[in-house]
């Protein structure tokens, strides 16, 4: 089911380098996918967060339904929590790489 | 990325709470002479729904539409004053619509649970 | 908004049937009235009900949603009922008394169906209020 699809496509996206890297410069590969997936997630939290203000605005001009509202805050809260998610997983291997003995 | 995409249930909602407004109308309109009941043709609207299968979100109606699904006059028997709305049957169906509305509800809340605890515990 | 548009409807089917209870119960209270300032016995009134549009038709095929109210209070043509009373003060040259034209059996029947169609309205209210307040609770 569809609803379903972040939950189905957290582990294709994650371990796959990024497709826009430019082949003439290389840098390291972990950070580059992790930050294109976290400017992602805040892209998406923020997108969301202005469709469910948008939201409001046309239910208080009387133009849409009340769940409709309640869902686009839902969708905002549920990104903003992968956000937080994602940030949580880059702090943690970070903090892992540097924990490295050298 | 995509996130918690309900299209379905959000025009499965959107169809039943203008539906309400079919029934709102014939109940108050229950003793107006000539007046025809109503309801929304929404068989139409669910199997066009059904047989939208998608992998983007685009494609699929923007949340918030009002549902396309129209008012349409269905067969009633016919009362002296020319009124069809058979207050037994509009009262028994309202009562089905607002249980499948808060039905659909506990659908969605049900989803939104599972999410958000794949966020949270899916990570360990 | 779909639900608040609902709730809108059957208020109005509130009013309009309250309406024609008050109209019953003054056609009862009055139904033995022989004298009114206007001259000659109470005459029956009845209310008329209509549709007013909540929401516009689309196009031609396309049904709008329509709420109702009461267009306006119309004497009712039928006769008055004549008795012979030679002795009562009202009486004519005649001794015929003109008594109103109200059958309070058909008020009485006139007053149960639009307090069942009032007590439907409710039903319709209680549940549209179910609805928009576990819709409040998404995500809960």
């Amino acid at each position: 089911m569809s609803d379903f699809t972040i939950y189905n496509n957290i582990p294709r996206i994650m371990p796959a380098p990024s497709p826009t890297k430019p082949p003439a410069a290389p840098k390291p590969d972990a950070g580059d996918s992790f930050s294109g997936l976290l400017k992602d997630a805040i892209t998406q939290v923020s997108d969301l967060e202005k469709g469910s203000q948008g939201e409001l605005q046309k239910f208080m001009n009387n133009e849409s339904d009340l769940h409709s509202v309640m869902i686009a805050l839902e969708k905002a809260d549920l990104s903003f929590q992968v956000m937080m998610q994602v940030r949580n997983k880059i702090v943690a291997a970070y903090q892992e790489i540097m924990r490295t003995q050298v | 990325m995509n996130i918690g995409n309900f299209p379905y249930v959000e025009n499965l909602l959107n169809v039943t709470s203008k539906r309400q407004q079919a029934f709102a109308a014939n109940i108050a309109n229950l003793d107006t002479p000539g007046y025809k009941a109503t309801d929304v043709d929404f068989q139409e609207e669910l199997s066009s729904s059904l047989r939208m299968t998608s992998t983007s979100p685009a494609h699929l109606t923007p949340p918030g539409a009002e549902s396309s699904a129209r008012f349409i006059e269905v067969e009633g028997k016919l009362k002296a004053n020319g009124n069809t709305v058979d207050i037994d049957t509009q009262m028994t169906e309202m009562t089905k619509n607002g249980l499948q509305y808060v039905t659909l509800v506990q659908y969605l809340n049900q989803k939104l649970k599972t999410l958000r605890s794949s966020l949270n515990e899916g990570g360990r | 908004m779909s639900l608040i548009t609902a709730l809108d409807i059957n208020a109005s089917g509130l009013t309009a049937q309250r309406h024609r209870a008050e109209v019953a119960s003054a056609n009862l209270a009055n139904s033995q009235t022989t004298r009114t300032p206007e001259g000659g016995p109470y005459r029956r009134k009845d209310v008329v009900f209509e549709t007013v549009p909540f929401s516009k038709a689309f196009d031609i095929a396309a049904t709008g949603i329509n709420g109702v109210e009461v267009a306006g209070v119309m004497d009712d043509p039928t006769p008055f009922d004549r008795r012979y009373e030679p002795n009562h003060p009202d009486a004519d040259a005649e001794g015929y008394v003109e008594y109103p034209n109200v059958n309070s059996m058909e008020e009485m029947a006139n007053l149960l169906e639009a307090s069942r169609s009032y007590e439907a309205n409710i039903s319709a209210v209680n549940i549209i209020k179910t609805m928009i307040a576990r819709t409040l609770e998404i995500g809960r």
